[in-house]
Order: C-alpha cells, then structure tokens, then sequence
C-alpha cells in the first residue's frame, strides 16, 4: 500500500475555518479593551510588562499544548505540575553549569510527557485520567525525593539574566515568541504537523493513510513537555526558588489561552501564534481582575467561564455554518 | 468474559482490599479494629456520592470533571447557610448542584459536545466560587452538635450519616436497574446514535444524568462537610481522582454502556479500604498520593479501548496457531 501524499493542501484548515477561530479572541479582546479604559493603572509601563511576563508562563505552556490538541487529545491537565517539577530539576541540577541544567530540565520534560502521549495514542487511554494521574504521581516525587522543602539554585551559577530584559523585552516573553514561531513553523511546515492535523481532522482517515497515532501523539506530547521543561526554567530564575506552588494556576491559563485562540476541542485546528496571543489575552484578564480586587477563586471561576464561553460559541458558530 | 464473572471482580477486589486491610497492618504491629471498619465507612460516605456522580456520567460514555467542583462548592453551600436548619444548608447544595448539572447537561445535550471541555470549564467555575465564598481558607461549621449527632457512631460501624449515603445508593441502584431509565442510560452510552433510532431520548438522558451528577457531587459535599464541622474547597482534584478510580476498579467501562451501581459502591469502598490500610500501616503523604496516582494510572491503562483490542487480537493469533501446530 503506498502512503498518500499529504499536501498543505490537503488538510489546510479553510478560510472560514480560519475566520471563525479568531472570533473568541477578537471578543475578549474587545472586552479586555473596554475594561482596560475604566481600570486605573492598567496602561501603565509596569502594568505592561507583568502581563507581559504573566503571559510567558502560561503562554510557553499552552504554546507546548498546542500539537496535543491539534492532534485531536485535546489537552494535559498536569502540565503546570510537570513545569513545576522540571524547576526542580533545573534548580538542583545547576552545578553541572547553565547549559547542562537547562538541558536536563527539557528532556525530563520530554521524557514525563511523551511516556503520557505514548499510553494516549497507542493504547487509547482516556487522556484527562492519564495527565491528572500522572500530575498526581510526578508531586508524590517530588514531594518524597526533596521530602517537602524548597529546592534552592545547587552552585553558584547566575541565572538572574533569565529574569531581566532582554532588549528591553521581558527574557520569557522573548521564549514566548520564540517558542510560538517555532512550534508553528513545524505544524504547518513538516510532514509530523500535517500527519497530525489529519489524525484530528479524521481519525479513521489517518489509520487509513497508515499514519501511527501512538507514535504522533507522544510526539505531540514531547513537545509539550519541552515547552513545560521551558517554563519551568523561566519559573525557576522568576521565583529563584523551586516548590511544587509555583505551578500556580498556569494549567488552566494555559488551557484558557489554548481555547481562546481558536483550537477546536475536537482537533484539526489549532495554531501555536494564535495559542500565544490568546496567552496574552488571558494573562491580560488575569492583571485586570488583579487590579479590581478580584480574589483567586473569583479570577479562576472567570477563567472557566471563558473557557466555556468560548467552546460554546465555537460550536455555535460552526452548527450554524453547516446548517446554512 | 461472561457478565456474571464481570460483576464479579469489583467484589474479588474488594474482598482482597479487605483481607489486605486486617492482614498488613497486623503483620508489622499496629492493631486493627471495628474503627477500621467504621472509618471505611466514613470515607465511603465521603466520596460515595460523588462516585456515583462520575459513575453515572460514566455509564453516558460522558465525565463529569465538574463534580469536584460541585463537591467543595455544595460543603461550602452546606456550611454556611445550614447553620440553624442542617436540611436547608443540605436542599441548598443539592439544589445548586442540579442547577450547575442542568445546565451544563443542557450545553452538551442541545449542542451534541464532548462533556470534557464543557465540565472542564464548569470545575473552574464552580471550585472558584468555592474558594471565593469560603474566603480561599477552610470555613467552620457553626453548630457542631449537628455534625456529631449526623456522623455519631451506632452499631459500631455505622453513623446517620453513612446509612444516608447507603440510602441514595440503594435508591440509585434500584433506579438504574429496575426503571426503563437505566435501561435508557445503558443504551445511550452503548451507542447513542442507535438509541435515538430506536427512540430513546437521547438529549433528555444526557441532560438528566449530568443534573442528577450535579445533585449528587452537591449533596455528597455537603454531607462531608457538614459531618467534620468544616469546608475546605483546598482539595482541588481530590475527590474527582477518588471517583474515577473507585469507578473504574467497579467494573464500569469508560467507553460507557455498562456498569452496576454495586459496582460502584464495591469499587468505593475497595478504595476506601486501601487508603485506610496505608494510614495503619503510617504511610506518608508522597507514598498515598503515589500508590493513589500509580492506580489510576494503571486503571486507565487497564481501560483504554485499543489495548483490550490488541490483546484479544494477540490472543486469538495465538489460539490460531497452536490450532495449527496441533
């Protein structure tokens, strides 16, 4: 049997399609902007740049999301978890030198989540269960191997300059950036961005095309992991310490800022630069609420109704295409 | 594997669960009594609800992933406005419940969208609107002559408390097995584009099932809640992690359409059971959160569909080869 070619082409998202997912951003932008004009504070250049950093952290993770979701596994619901534990890993490896921690913290990240992908593609394992059971797992760790204290930077390494600016940009915004662009050239560029995109868009379709979802998914999730191993180090040099609380919230932010830039839950569309703009969005929301005294739990059950303001409206829209 | 021998391993684990509680624990010293038992129980009363909650969206071939939230958000509920009247507080979670479940039931029903998303959103909800009414700390319970009389000790091994939660179960078993809506609910989750050509209603059944869910998780947090004279919405996934394991180790296929609500209860308390034994025995916290995540784990792994299929694959080559070789 010989493979089909798999062309650009072929399983380019249409132009409506496209449209369509900018809808949830374009709104929240809207209500950001509006809120922004009656919040005092909100322009200001320090104001600026915590959303900034704020938006690297989730973003870098829902960046890493973004081929999970295209992929049609929708997302990991531990991914902050593993952010936090390859901080650790980072922080406690960093007498080996910059470079050598740095590059330990993103392979166990690969290693953590591609294990995960891996049970989720080949085996069809229910992907929510598995990346909550895993999160569960990786804090048991944690927890038992540094038995509950707080990992400080091993040597005497610098790793301030992860936190400053870099040409006067926020140094994780720049990774944000970065990280966007790469991660979106290699979903609409390579041959595994397309093959993936097709086992979302159609998964028996893909089976067909002899296309391995095991394999596609844990890649999928090896770029998760990396993009967590990331922002694990840009959390590690932010807080100069490592627990297992800088996770934080950034799951969800990431996952917020994943459906607000348009991924489509069922798979098939998703694009990392609109995944990073929608982690600005979010991160944006989050410094407003901030600034009007909104407690955590407020700000988290806002995050949730965006989330599922979004994927209503998403279907919404594409029930009416199809109808009409 | 025949049905009878199916239904039959939720309650072989179980029992093993059990003998593993009285047998470790007395290996190495530490004593094990009638308040082993009693505290089993209690943790089944805890989470029970909210098994049955994911268990019955389960059995829909749907998760409820808002039922943790709905479980810190109905303690909360509970709490604070059952001060002087306990039955209010408990009406109030499990009313709020219904309308968080009805709703989000109506969005996957009407729209035809996958539960995850939507329950995901609505966990965030509901969990922040726990935290935010409980002020992000844990809430005390203004009348504790209330939580000891509902969770007092009777017949050494029962409180008020755990006989209500039985109660439900029996009313839901009886319910799901007896009624053509459990014959409803089996079907949609067997295949629920069959079922709508043979004429159940399907979006009724969705709905329906994702309301009682929310009932139940409110009701079920409530009940916790009022029976330790506090609310802590702290526990995040906690009780969604203990519902999905006991679910699964009950025998109910994540796929849907099977599944008993004995089941769930063995598969509650089996659960229970291990979680008791690894307190005797004085476990830390990382090994219970680590043999809790190892299980789950593995219980996905046991269920994911295309496993199961490559062994029977394997399974029949196999077979078809030693008939070839004999």
């Amino acid at each position: 049997m010989s493979t089909p070619e798999l062309t650009a082409d072929a399983v380019a998202p249409s132009p409506a399609g496209r449209s369509m997912a900018a809808v949830p951003l374009l709104a929240l932008a809207a209500v950001v902007m509006a809120f922004a004009l009656t919040t005092e504070g909100f322009f200001s250049a320090g104001n600026t740049k915590a959303i900034l950093v704020g938006a690297a952290f989730a973003g870098v993770l829902a960046v890493g999301q973004t081929p999970i979701i295209l992929g049609g596994a929708l997302f990991s619901l531990s991914i902050a978890t593993t952010a936090a534990v390859t901080a650790m890993i980072f922080m406690s490896s960093l007498d080996l030198g910059l470079l050598p921690a740095a590059l330990i913290a993103i392979l166990a990240g690969v290693a953590i989540c591609a294990v995960q992908g891996l049970v989720v593609g080949a085996w069809g394992a229910n992907v929510i269960i598995v990346t909550i059971a895993a999160g569960v797992v990786q804090s048991g760790i944690a927890t038992w191997r540094t038995e509950g204290r707080t990992v400080y930077p091993a040597g005497d390494v610098d790793i301030d300059f992860l936190r400053e600016p870099l040409l006067g940009v926020p140094f994780g915004f720049v990774v944000l950036a970065v990280s966007a662009v790469l991660v979106h050239l290699l979903l609409r560029r390579t041959r595994f961005g397309l093959e993936l995109q097709l086992l979302g868009e159609n998964k028996d379709a893909a089976r067909l095309a002899g296309l391995s979802e095991g394999k596609l998914t844990a890649g999928a999730f090896a770029i998760a992991g990396a993009c967590a191993g990331l922002t694990g180090i840009l959390l590690a040099a932010f807080n100069q310490t490592a627990t297992l609380n800088i996770e934080g919230t950034y799951t969800f932010d990431a996952i917020a800022a994943l459906l607000v830039g348009g991924a489509a839950v069922s798979g098939g569309r998703a694009s990392a630069i609109r995944t990073a703009l929608g982690a600005i969005a979010i991160s944006a929301i989050t410094s407003l609420l901030l600034l009007r005294g909104w407690s955590t739990g407020a700000q988290l059950a806002a995050k949730g109704a965006i989330v599922l303001g979004t994927v209503v409206v998403l279907r919404v829209i594409a029930q009416r295409r199809r109808t009409a | 594997m025949s049905p009878r021998v199916k239904n039959a391993i939720p309650l072989a684990i179980l029992a093993v669960m059990f003998v593993t509680m009285f047998a470790w624990p007395s290996a190495i010293g530490e004593t094990v009594d009638s308040l082993s038992i009693f505290n089993v129980l209690r943790a089944y009363a805890d989470y029970g609800l909210v098994v049955l909650a994911v268990g019955l969206t389960v059995m829909i071939g749907e998760l409820d992933l808002s039922a943790a939230g709905m479980f810190a958000l109905g303690g909360v509920i509970a709490v604070k406005l059952g001060v002087d009247a306990p039955v209010l507080g408990m009406l109030a979670a499990a009313g709020a419940g219904l309308i968080a479940g009805a709703i989000q039931g109506g969005i996957i029903a009407r729209l035809g969208m996958s539960s995850l998303p939507v329950t995901l959103g609505g966990y965030l909800i509901l969990f922040g609107l726990a935290s935010e009414m409980s002020g992000t700390s844990i809430l005390q319970y203004d009348n504790p002559d209330f939580s000891f009389a509902f969770d007092e000790q009777i017949a050494t091994v029962l409180s008020p408390r755990i006989l209500a939660v039985i109660a439900v179960f029996v009313l839901a078993g009886l319910i799901v097995h007896l009624t053509r809506i459990g014959r409803h609910i089996r079907s949609v989750g067997s295949d629920a584009r069959a079922s709508r050509a043979a004429g159940v209603p399907v979006q009724t059944v969705v709905f329906g099932v994702f309301a009682a869910s929310g009932m139940l998780a409110g009701l079920g947090g409530a009940w916790s809640a009022l029976a330790v004279a506090s609310a802590n919405p702290g526990a995040g996934y906690g009780p969604l992690i203990f519902a999905v394991i006991a679910v699964i180790v009950g025998g109910i296929a994540l796929t849907g359409g099977s599944g008993t609500v004995a089941g769930m209860a063995a598969g509650a308390l089996a659960l229970a059971a291990l979680n008791q034994t690894l307190a005797s025995v004085g476990a830390p916290e990382y090994a219970s959160s680590l043999v809790t995540g190892g299980l789950l784990v593995a219980m996905s792994i046991a269920a994911a569909p295309y496993l199961a299929r490559r062994l029977t694959a394997a399974r029949r080559r196999r077979a078809d080869q030693e008939a070839r070789a004999s």
